[in-house]
């Protein structure tokens, strides 16, 4: 089956990752408007350590393995950018893509 | 670096000294209303400093100088606060804080969460965290590991997950929070305020611990860059072999300096790019003065803006439903 269509789309992405940022970091400031380009770095919503989190998270959710140079600002700083660099990844590497939590020993 | 920026960085120490110390007496005499200063000396650059502004400014009698060592502690540190508080003719009091440290489970809790991630971490071994990325010359954010090294061994680190940080972390913070309560001590003893050390970049950028080292009465440094605490050190005679010293958090078993802890660049550097953002300069115009590329110092302001959203929390006093102004005091109180 072609990767294309196995792999999560890139708005399904950006959508989990929204929930994801809602539940963990914005779950006190339930009016908190959190467009797809709106910074997430240096604004409060989510710090160094929540950088790391939410590295874990895509990481589990997509089932990909996030290199450290990949934790950049330009991969990870906006909901856009976060879809667009998992969606690259899903389908680049041809095993990623699965929507599917990662499973938990 | 240019004229400029050394000139903007460039102080009068006769006239800074002086107006330190002449707040001081203000603040300690007549907002605090208290006998002296008590001052936890790290045998740092900015404590030696502290100290010597708190002797000049309330007599070195109404000093009270505090070695608060434990078992991790570099030894040279307790060595050159004392011999700086004995120049200066404070008295120095030296606390091991090991056994409260202990019964607070620091050392403890510490290793546990460190062996969740190196099952054979014990006896001997050292560590310390280590920020990685953010630097100028890369895009990375920041990342931290922990670093370990067994007994006659190499050091290797590990990413640390989330979890395992923050436990790290938190029961690290017991060492700064343990001296605070015994400066405290000692100041309630001694009907005397307690003298905080941070610098600009520390204080700007949040790099204390609430509760810990960021508590204090009166914070005589906090205005100056790290450039300007040196000069202000050597204006002030502190020992050169203080002043050489590259600064150590002297918080972890394995030495550490602040730039692989926390700043995660030269401190001379973030000095320059912390002045220029102030003083609102491009990251164009900054770059022509610090002989810097645009992009680097474009990083840098991004980072210094990242640390300060970080550790907005930490500056905050506790938040009131409803302001009581009956007992609020202008918290720049002290000055003409």
């Amino acid at each position: 089956m072609d990767q294309q269509t196995t792999g999560p789309a890139q708005s399904e992405i950006v959508d989990r990752a929204r929930a994801y940022v809602r539940e963990n970091f914005l779950y006190m400031r339930p009016d908190w408007t959190l467009g797809d380009e709106d910074p997430l770095l240096g604004s409060g919503v989510i710090d160094s350590i929540g950088v790391i989190e939410l590295v874990e998270f895509l990481q589990g959710a997509f089932r990909l393995a996030i290199a450290e140079e990949e934790i950049t600002e330009q991969n990870l700083g906006t909901l856009a950018a976060i879809g667009r660099f998992v969606h690259q990844k899903c389908h680049a590497n041809g095993s990623g893509g699965s929507v599917r939590p990662r499973q938990v020993a | 670096m240019s004229e400029a920026i050394a000139e903007r960085l460039r102080l009068d120490l006769e006239q800074v000294t002086g107006q330190i110390t002449g707040v001081l007496r203000r603040q300690v005499g007549e907002v605090l209303q208290r006998s002296g200063l008590v001052v936890a000396m790290s045998g740092g650059v900015d404590s030696s400093v502290c100290a010597a502004l708190a002797a000049a400014a309330v007599g070195p009698r109404r000093v009270l100088g505090l070695g608060l060592p434990e078992r991790e502690s570099d030894g040279q540190s307790l060595d050159l606060a004392r011999e700086w508080a004995t120049q200066l003719g404070i008295e120095f009091v030296v606390e091991d804080i090991s056994s409260i440290l202990d019964a607070c489970g620091c050392y403890a809790r510490r290793d546990a969460a460190i062996r969740r991630l190196v099952p054979e971490y014990g006896e001997g071994w050292r560590c310390k965290l280590v920020l990685e990325g953010g630097g100028l010359d890369s895009e990375r954010l920041h990342i931290c590991y922990v670093a370990v090294q067994p007994p006659g061994g190499d050091v290797r680190k590990v990413r640390l997950p989330p979890r395992e940080f923050r436990e790290i972390v938190a029961a690290t913070n017991f060492k700064q929070r343990v001296r605070t309560m015994l400066e405290y001590h000692h100041a309630d003893r001694l009907h005397f305020a307690v003298m905080g050390t941070p610098n600009r970049l520390e204080y700007d950028q949040g790099f204390f611990v609430k509760g810990g080292d960021g508590f204090a009465d009166v914070k005589p440094i906090a205005h100056l860059y790290k450039s300007q605490v040196y000069r202000l050190a050597e204006h002030l005679g502190v020992p050169a072999a203080v002043r050489t010293r590259p600064p150590t958090t002297d918080t972890y078993s394995l030495p550490q300096t602040q730039e692989e802890f926390f700043f995660s660049m030269p401190l001379r550097e973030l000095d320059l790019v912390l002045q220029a953002r102030n003083d609102g300069r491009t990251a164009a115009a900054a770059s022509v003065e610090l002989g810097l590329e645009p992009e680097q110092i474009e990083r840098a302001y991004r980072n210094v803006e990242r640390k300060r959203s970080a550790t907005r929390y930490l500056h905050l006093p506790p938040l009131l439903v409803d302001p009581v102004p009956e007992v609020e005091y202008p918290l720049t109180g002290g000055h003409d």
